[in-house]
């Protein structure tokens, strides 16, 4: 068989304590033979059961992902005349995962005109990572986004003032984070929530 | 990995772990029910409890140890605790408890195995021997419910302080191994 390639895994937390990884791969072009893949595994010490893909033949989801703990991770393609192993990664998926976007997103005036307090939960634990994020508003009605600079929001919090804006006037705002130290993928934008600046 | 990226990394999982066992043993404590899940309990420690090792130190002493002696002692701990906590999860009796329980095995099993990866990063060997329990788990079972009950709450709160001060123990660690860039750049100069 063709060997895979462009093996590329993604985490994602089902609840606080369930991280899966799923893992893509490009299985190279049609044999015309049966071939069986399988994704595989291992800590030093420890092979895991290999993950057998349902119903495709480029993907497969590890249920229980363990982090803080290098792992390797391949693929293996089998049929009738052999054998094939992609290229082994060596990571933590820690540094894989793509975050729950933030949640319960609230708006609040503040004490100027100009400026409106944007607060948040954070769902994954600090203990498990921490954050960095990306705030985005515009003016109810427009299309185009302002960002705030990055660097402003470069480190873990749960809210953010937003200043320089226009007394009087409704803005949306929505928001993202990723890994504070940049591994991993953004999480989705979060829902858009309103606020009127005062008078 | 290099030492300073090992002892960061079993670091982070420890206070995963803590964190972790801070939930899951609430949840535990809960499922055993009266009086194991009130918070003033605080029973004697039985002669029975004395398998699971003791994460009551003198702290000097502990401190007073060498950087590979406190490393072994964390291995062997956990090694032990990995064994007796892998006897709870195949007991217990709903399936949210069951697969939360056996996901902080694993991830006590990776902290085994780097802790394992400090020492040899380090240049220590692992500590010789068995280092799971004197017996098989089950050889010294508890002969009724309410002590069963009182092993799985003292295998849980040694479990938490061995936590708590081995975090403490990486963290102290770490500043003491400098980053591998340091590193590189002297022996760079021929240091």
């Amino acid at each position: 068989p063709e060997k895979p390639k462009n093996l590329s895994c993604i985490v994602h937390l089902l609840s606080r304590y369930t991280p899966v990884m799923t893992c893509t791969w490009d299985p190279g072009r049609h044999t015309f033979l049966d071939t069986q893949f399988r994704l595989r595994y291992r800590w030093p010490e420890e092979l895991f059961p290999d993950c057998i893909p349902k119903d495709v033949n480029n993907s497969c989801t590890i249920t229980d992902t363990q982090f803080f703990v290098n792992t390797e991770i391949w693929v293996e393609a089998t049929n009738a005349l052999g054998k094939a192993e992609s290229d082994h990664l060596v990571v933590d998926p820690i540094d894989l995962v793509k975050p729950v976007s933030p949640q319960n997103v609230s708006v609040s005036s503040g004490a100027l005109p100009t400026g409106l307090t944007l607060s948040w939960q954070n769902w994954i634990p600090e203990a498990m990572m921490k954050l960095k994020f990306n705030i985005r508003y515009r003016i109810v009605g427009d299309t185009s986004w302002t960002e705030v600079p990055s660097e402003d929001t470069a480190y873990p919090r749960t809210s953010f003032n937003v200043q320089g804006l226009r007394p009087y006037t409704e803005y949306a705002f929505s928001i993202r984070c990723m890994k504070e130290d940049g591994q991993g993928y953004w999480s989705d934008w979060s829902e858009e929530k309103t606020g009127i600046t005062s008078e | 990995l290099g030492a300073g990226q090992s002892i960061q990394q079993t670091y982070d999982l420890t206070r995963y772990l803590e964190h972790q066992l801070r939930t899951l043993a609430g949840t535990y404590l809960n499922y055993l029910g009266p009086p194991f899940n009130e918070p003033d309990f605080n029973p004697p420690r039985m002669a029975r409890a004395e398998r699971v090792p003791s994460a009551t130190v003198d702290l000097d002493l502990w401190r007073g140890l060498t950087d590979n002696a406190r490393l072994a002692a964390n291995y062997r701990a956990y090694s032990r605790l990995l064994c007796y906590l892998r006897v709870l999860d195949g007991q217990v009796g709903t399936a949210e408890l069951r697969h939360r329980l056996s996901h902080f095995c694993a991830s006590l099993q990776g902290l085994v195995l780097s802790i394992g990866g400090v020492m040899s990063s380090l240049g220590y060997p692992l500590p010789a021997g068995p280092v799971g329990p004197p017996g098989p788990p089950g050889a010294s079972a508890a002969p009724n419910d309410f002590l069963k009950k009182m092993d799985d709450f003292w295998l849980l709160k040694e479990l938490q302080t061995w936590l708590w001060r081995s975090a403490k123990d990486f963290n102290r660690l770490k500043k003491k191994v400098p980053p591998a860039v340091v590193t590189l750049r002297l022996e760079a100069r021929g240091f």
